[in-house]
């Protein structure tokens, strides 16, 4: 009599959402992405190698994880997994969400402020530079992501700030993508 | 005058990373017992573990540790070290530093602290090397504050700019001026960076050149006068001034071009008084004139690819200079076989601007195969600090001809693997398929021509691979999520099975 297990897993890479489905049957294997079915071989090398054979094509693709991520790398390319235990389809899940007001700048990582180049009630412009922080000896210039007007200053120069950590507040002006970059 | 050769009893490397490794394993070849320094940050780095003794000399910011000189020399007389290594950046071109271990009685392995006062200025290098009949890029002749002068300078010479750290190396505190307007907050920058980097903010000015090729001499001189170069590196490829490909030989340079340059860059430590290993670097214009740059007095990042086309140990011959030995080989000796390449590995993301990513790394796999090396300062489970030098490890391959060496070195980028920090391999591997590297088409702007800003892309194909493997190793339960090695007796489902079943086969 043929089984067969179904397990479902849901994945955000870069913001987008994925919906992955193991099947398997007695002899057979497959993985549903999104709508297309495919058949695969998998051979665990290691806890972090596994050699996969998918439509034909095998490679090798190594895998590591800590508390939040995935991490999956192949042939030299790294990407980010996160688990989520919804749908893409599910409103509630993060890509669904829209971008609200909050526009606030935040260290991309984490380092040392060097300068802050705005004052409460200003209004920034787009690609305007915010910030500097300054991680590995290199200063990085932190820019508005939109329009904004500046409700409040969290940091202080020369202060210590972690990734993640709010520098400047910021409210949208305008709608907006939020992000900071060099 | 005979020159008494010395023994290194033990040698201590004022340095970390995949340099401090590096350095650790020469010495040890040589049979030189190491010791190793670090910060409070580093306590389980790579090089702690492979230095025979470590020595904590401070609180990881570099002013507390691998710049304190006190520390240091400290460390080095509780331990009975008898020679420093600098490594390069940190304090490896410090003149203060060579000449401290000098009076310590510590051998510094690398140019005497007067030579390196005058070729680490790079101002004061500029006047020796005009003297000397090596042409310089047209600029400032002496250092300053003032941002007047700057100015002044700016508009005599037209700009573009470009603003440099006098004590620097890099790139750090390098900033290219477009116009009037930018000039004071670039020169503010500039000293704020190189005070932090260097703890000396002068900075000057000189031409900026858009588009020329870097290409450097590797030299060698012995404490008997002998200097010998050992050909050329081209390190054209570089963003924000900081190099991240080189290779050597350079597909600009034919044996009459190599030939005086290699003397210039001979003459150019004859007239420093320049000893141990060295570079003289050189901007090389479309019309084949070449400019002095400076003088890097140390172990340069790129080191390897000259030491596989030359087959000579850089670092070994560093020793051995220091011990007040002789080179054991002549101009008329040296060689250049084949064709190699270096990609830097910097812990950046490359699809974030270039944003430093500290943290874990969660898994590394390093390259291998003929003519592969990887030189390396990380392992898996290693944390990245965010206080120093964003560089993870080298990927240096050899191979007969440059296009050989290139189809190796994408090979060998694709074998690489570092999860759980980004890093700059897969931009890499843009740079090294890129037709126009390919065709030698290779000057400073490269990337800002062909590659910048850039984004990672995805086929769908390598997604599927990516999201099935996701799948399948949750799948198995003891995959990397649950944080439990694999057991292959742990049970009959295949999705617990960790050791070589395939799914799909039983």
């Amino acid at each position: 009599m043929a089984t067969s297990r179904k397990k479902n897993f849901h994945y955000l890479i870069d913001g987008t959402a994925h919906d992955v489905t193991l099947i398997e049957e007695t002899g057979r294997s497959r993985v549903r992405i999104g709508e297309r079915e495919l058949e695969f071989r998998a051979l665990a090398v290691s806890p972090n190698c596994l050699s996969l054979t998918l439509g034909g094509r095998t490679v090798t693709v190594y895998l590591a994880a800590d508390e939040k991520r995935r991490y999956i790398g192949v042939s030299g390319r790294q990407f980010v997994l996160q688990e989520t235990g919804r749908t893409s389809a599910d409103p509630s899940s993060p890509r669904a969400q829209d971008s609200r007001a909050d526009a606030s700048l935040c260290s991309p990582m984490p380092g040392q402020v060097v300068k802050i180049l705005v004052r409460e009630g200003d209004v920034v412009d787009r690609d305007q530079t915010v910030a500097i922080v300054e991680a590995m000896k290199m200063e990085n210039e932190l820019r508005a992501s939109c329009r904004a007007r500046v409700k409040r200053i969290s940091a202080r120069p020369g202060g210590l700030v972690d990734a993640g950590e709010v520098i400047v507040e910021l409210e949208a002006e305008e709608k907006g993508e939020r992000s900071a970059g060099t | 005058m005979k020159i008494r050769t010395r023994k290194l009893k033990r040698v201590l490397v004022a340095n970390r990373g995949e340099i401090a490794v590096r350095v650790i394993r020469a010495c040890r070849e040589a049979g030189i017992p190491t010791v190793a320094i670090y910060s409070e940050a580093d306590d389980s780095a790579l090089h702690v573990q492979m230095a025979d003794r470590a020595v904590c000399i401070g609180p990881p910011p570099p002013m507390e540790s691998y710049l304190n000189i006190d520390a240091i020399i400290e460390a080095a007389r509780r331990t009975g070290a008898a020679a420093i290594h600098p490594g390069y950046g940190f304090l490896s071109e410090n003149a203060g530093f060579a000449a401290r271990c000098e009076r310590e009685g510590l051998i510094f392995i690398g140019p005497t602290a007067e030579a390196l006062s005058l070729v680490g200025d790079k101002v004061a290098s500029r006047r020796t090397m005009s003297k000397a009949g090596i042409p310089i890029i047209p600029g400032m002749r002496s250092k300053g504050k003032d941002p007047g002068r700057f100015a002044a300078e700016a508009k005599k010479i037209g700009y573009p700019v470009l603003i440099k750290a006098s004590a620097g190396g890099g790139g750090k505190g390098m900033m290219v001026v477009d116009s009037a307007r930018e000039l004071r907050r670039a020169v503010e920058a500039s000293m704020r960076v190189a005070g932090g980097a260097f703890g000396d903010a002068s900075v000057y000015l000189e031409k900026y050149l858009p588009a020329p090729r870097h290409v450097e001499f590797q030299v060698l001189a012995d404490t008997r006068g002998h200097v010998v170069h050992l050909n050329e590196r081209e390190c054209s490829i570089q963003r924000r001034h900081q190099k991240i490909v080189e290779e050597t030989p350079s597909v600009a340079l034919d044996e009459k071009l190599r030939a005086r340059m290699g003397e210039a860059a001979v003459a150019a430590v004859q007239a420093s008084g320049y000893t141990n290993a060295g570079t003289v670097e050189f901007l090389l214009d479309e019309d084949t004139s070449f400019y002095f740059l400076e003088v890097n007095a140390r172990l340069q990042v790129e080191h390897p690819i000259t030491e596989l086309t030359a087959g000579v140990d850089l670092v070994r011959q560093q020793l051995r200079v220091a011990m007040g030995k002789s080179l054991p080989f002549g101009q008329k000796d040296v060689i250049s076989r084949g064709h190699a390449i270096e990609c830097r590995i910097y812990a950046e993301d490359p699809a974030a601007g270039f944003m430093p990513s500290s943290g874990r790394v969660a898994y590394l796999k390093e390259p291998g195969g003929p003519g592969v090396r990887h030189d390396c300062g990380i392992y898996s489970g290693c944390r990245v600090p965010v206080h120093y030098d964003p560089i993870l490890s080298k990927v240096i391959v050899w191979a007969e001809d440059r296009e050989a060496a290139r189809r190796r070195m994408l090979s060998a980028l694709a074998e690489t693997v570092i999860l759980g920090i980004q890093t700059t391999v897969p931009f890499l591997q843009d740079v090294i398929a890129h037709p126009e590297f390919a065709a030698g088409n290779t000057r400073t702007d490269f990337l800002d021509r062909h590659l910048l800003p850039w984004k990672e892309t995805a086929d769908e194909g390598t997604l599927d691979v990516i999201l099935a493997a996701a799948a399948v190793d949750a799948g198995r339960g003891s995959g990397v999520g649950s944080g439990i090695p694999a057991d292959p007796r742990s049970g009959p489902s295949p999705w617990q099975t960790g050791g070589s079943w395939r799914i799909g086969e039983s």
